[in-house]
């Protein structure tokens, strides 16, 4: 028995009938502000995905009703966002089919509820799947990225910013990729602590005005700019295997470009380090793709992954009365991409 | 013939380079170097889980490159995962490699541009990319100074005011463009684009180009008290302020204070680039003793070095080292005066002398030193209708001063000597040294008089042997290691 009163789930039943049989996560993962721990539960023929929270780790703090608010506050807000999302019916963002706690014997009262989100079952992130395949398959990288540009936008149109996309984020359901892990979003009209964050999500996959802390509105549009950023960077896990941002920082230094910490001083050497990322990309994607689409993957990426935020996306959107950083423009070309790959057109 | 062979006045003044060999000088990029914060610590162990777990290139990517932006390269599974890629035969790609390579500054050779076609060659290259990335003010700035190199003062002019339109607060454009209008001899343009910068007051590299260009130029510096300011921000590592402690430090020692200086000095060598050792080497030359640059494994050293062995009498290593540095910044005139002052007295090798002066003529074409070092080259190579023609060019400056009359003065002596006419050869010389030495100038006194008893040896022994002796006694006297070298004077 672990000390740990969300890492002994197996073998306890929801309220709804959610049977947890097996711990597939074994160290807690840090996601929002609190850790949780993954396990698969059983109904009838059903399998799901089930996120146990820990919030035991506030009893061993200096100030455990603090740490303890602050932990349900998190696990609230991530609560609250799912059901927008639920109640918007997304379909291409992981939402919760359930939600609640379970009191585990053992523990003393306070510590001994655990809160849960089950989820549907996922084959596994774009990361796995991706692996399986014995050479690249366009057709299921074109998809998933289509997939997770619906996903986004369908965010961005609810006024929810992701702030933490990255491969491990995408899930793959058969056919379907889906975002997943809103512990992190910001939702425009409901203030939560992480939106003062610097780097709300994983730096490995931070766009890089959020590396040098650098404001340009000081709006909701600076979190979106964030997001297509972070979209982008499917692109470079799918084509190069690493994130933009971990592509721009080895490159930059790589060149041993230099760095004052003030984004505008530095953005010609940042836009420099970016255009040399790019003439790095450019030959994989044209020996992974045709020379038209390999043009077309290569734009997309520099709009989406250019280090200026205020560049960033698509101007032409302004002219149509939207905003730059939607990503309706490209959905319907990935998706024209993806069926061309399904159809083995690429 | 040198006219200042040593400086009196050196400042930091920016160097103007390409971007890429910029970079190459820079010190190791801390380019988001930010402590690991305990989430990344747990998403890197979760990361090293999975790849436990599942044994795939995409999970050793992950590591990888996860390790290389959390700093943690020396992480047991960063190794596993590079030795699976390997192991895997990965195809990687140049991103990938840059991520497996080293990460150590190469150090650097300024390949000369021997010929015309060198430098087209490197404007063709440069417009293209320009072309390709009209936005990169950066390479503007680049095409500016491949156009410069190549003699093309109006377009590189052009280039920059386009490269300073599109960032004007970027160090590296700032400085290179103040460094073209210091070369232009313009100083107010060089400060205004300075202190114009939004990003002036933040930036101890556009304080200390502030500083230094003031002071070279005698005008009025506006940002000492930010400066020195800056010098005490933990903001800053101790190589970002490198230029700008230099800077204090010759400020310092210009005022007597060598102490303070010292202290300066010492924080400026602590992590130096080639420019600031090039000021410590010349203000410890002038202030206070002697100086090994070669103890700093930084790139590019040629100016410290050139000075450093002229000073050991290792005049083939000085010589050596003022021909990189003359490839290095050529639209300094220094090191071709240094470089064709050694092969004219030392190696007396005036042919090289002149085809290195030719070069540096075609940037700086009104320098006096340059077109005077030409004249006593080609005289002494025999070429005097070209000599005299040289000598033409420098009869025509109108604002030179005395010292400068005096040089000039001297090299009319020689022209007439190698006409044979030594008798206005003589009283060219005596006119020359008499304005020297009443301007105190003992080194070009000394040299006049070297050259004076060289020239004489063919007419008058008496007369020559007088002149060996002053020549030997001014050498002697105030330690001119060159002049002792060529009279075969124990040092």
């Amino acid at each position: 028995m672990s000390s740990i009163p969300s890492e002994n789930l197996v073998g306890i039943k929801t309220v709804s009938g959610w049977e947890v049989t097996e711990m597939i996560q074994k160290h807690p993962e840090a996601t929002g502000g609190y850790f949780s721990t993954g396990y698969i539960v059983k109904k009838g023929n059903s399998q799901a995905y089930l996120k146990a929270l820990d919030f035991s780790e506030a009893f061993a703090s200096s100030d455990p009703a603090r740490r303890l608010q602050e932990l349900t506050e998190a696990y609230n807000f991530e609560r609250d966002l799912l059901k927008k999302c639920k109640d918007q019916n997304l379909s291409k963002v992981v939402y919760p089919i359930e939600d609640g706690s379970i009191d585990i014997p053992g523990f003393p009262l306070g510590i001994n509820k655990v809160y849960y989100i089950v989820f549907e079952l996922a084959d596994g992130d774009i990361r796995k799947v991706k692996d399986q395949f014995a050479k690249i398959d366009l057709a299921f990288i074109f998809r998933a990225l289509h997939n997770s540009a619906v996903g986004i936008e369908q965010l961005h149109k609810i006024d929810i910013a992701h702030q933490d996309l990255k491969p491990s984020n995408v899930l793959v359901f058969r056919e379907v990729s889906k975002i997943s892990d809103i512990g992190r979003a910001s939702d425009k009209n409901k203030h939560f602590i992480y939106d003062d964050y610097e780097i709300p999500g994983d730096r490995n996959y931070a766009p890089i005005e959020q590396l040098y802390k650098f404001h340009f509105s000081g709006d909701f549009n600076e979190k979106y700019a964030a997001d297509i950023f972070q979209f982008g960077s499917l692109f470079f896990f799918f084509f190069v295997g690493i994130s933009a941002s971990q592509a721009f920082i080895v490159k930059a230094k790589a060149l041993n470009i230099s760095y004052t910490g003030y984004f505008d001083q530095d953005l010609p050497e940042l836009e420099r380090v970016f255009n040399e990322v790019m003439i790095d990309v450019k030959p994989v994607l044209k020996s992974t793709l045709p020379e038209r689409e390999a043009k077309e993957v290569e734009m997309l990426i520099g709009f989406l992954c250019c280090p200026d935020p205020r560049k960033r996306g698509f101007k032409k959107n302004v002219e149509s009365g939207i905003s730059q950083y939607s990503l309706e423009r490209i959905i319907s070309r990935l998706d024209l991409l993806a069926k061309k790959a399904e159809y083995k057109l690429l | 013939m040198r006219t200042d062979i040593e400086y009196t006045n050196r400042q930091l003044i920016p160097r103007w380079l390409t971007y890429n060999k910029a970079c190459l000088l820079n010190f190791r990029s801390n380019f988001n170097a930010q402590p690991i914060n305990e989430v990344e610590k747990t998403n890197y162990d979760i990361a090293i889980e999975e790849w436990k777990q599942n044994k795939s290139i995409s999970y050793a990517q992950n590591i990888i490159a996860s390790a290389h932006t959390l700093e943690l390269e020396q992480d047991v599974y960063y190794r596993e995962a590079i030795d699976y890629l390997i192991a895997k035969d990965f195809d990687k790609n140049t991103l990938f490699e840059n991520m497996l390579g080293k990460r150590d500054n190469n150090p650097i050779c300024c390949h000369e541009k021997e010929n015309d076609s060198a430098s087209s060659m490197e404007i063709h290259k440069t417009r293209k990319l320009v072309r390709d990335y009209p936005n990169d003010s950066l390479r503007w700035m680049d095409l500016a100074y491949c156009y410069l190199v190549a003699g093309n003062q109006r377009n590189a002019e052009k280039y920059i005011r386009v490269a300073l339109s599109l960032n004007s607060s970027n160090a590296h454009i700032i400085r290179s463009a103040a460094r073209y209008f210091v070369y232009k001899e313009d100083p107010e343009k060089a400060l205004h684009i300075i202190r114009t910068a939004s990003s002036f007051n933040s930036n101890p590299l556009l304080l200390s180009s502030e500083i230094s260009i003031c002071e070279a130029f005698d005008m009025k510096s506006r940002a000492i008290k930010n400066a020195r300011e800056k010098l005490f921000d933990r903001n800053f590592s101790l190589g970002q302020l490198s230029e700008l402690n230099a800077t204090f430090a010759t400020l310092e020692f210009n005022n007597g204070s060598s102490k303070k200086g010292k202290k300066f000095l010492e924080n400026a060598l602590s992590t130096p680039n080639e420019n600031t050792l090039a000021q410590a080497q010349f203000l410890i030359r002038k202030f206070d003793g002697s100086f090994d640059p070669t103890r700093f494994e930084i790139p590019c050293r040629y100016e410290a070095d050139a000075w450093n062995y002229y000073q050991k009498m290792d005049f083939k290593d000085s010589l050596l080292q003022a021909r990189q540095w003359f490839y290095y910044q050529p639209f300094s005139s220094r090191p071709a005066v240094l470089y064709s002052y050694l092969q004219s007295l030392i190696f007396e090798n005036n042919a090289e002398a002149i085809r290195l002066l030719n070069d540096a003529l075609r940037l700086s074409k009104c320098d006096f030193s340059l077109i005077n070092n030409k004249t006593v080259a080609l005289a002494q190579n025999g070429n005097i209708k070209e000599a005299i023609l040289e000598l033409e060019k420098l009869k025509s400056f109108t604002d030179i001063d005395e010292g400068e009359r005096g040089v000039m003065l001297a090299t009319m002596g020689l022209i007439e000597y190698r006409k044979s006419n030594s008798m206005l050869g003589r009283k060219y010389y005596k006119e020359a040294i008499d304005i020297l030495k009443k301007l105190k100038h003992q080194s070009r006194e000394c040299i006049a008089y070297y050259y004076w008893y060289r020239e004489e040896e063919k007419f008058d022994k008496v007369e020559s042997d007088k002149l060996y002796q002053i020549t030997k006694e001014i050498a002697e006297k105030y330690n001119y290691t060159d002049i002792k070298y060529k009279l075969k004077i124990e040092t």
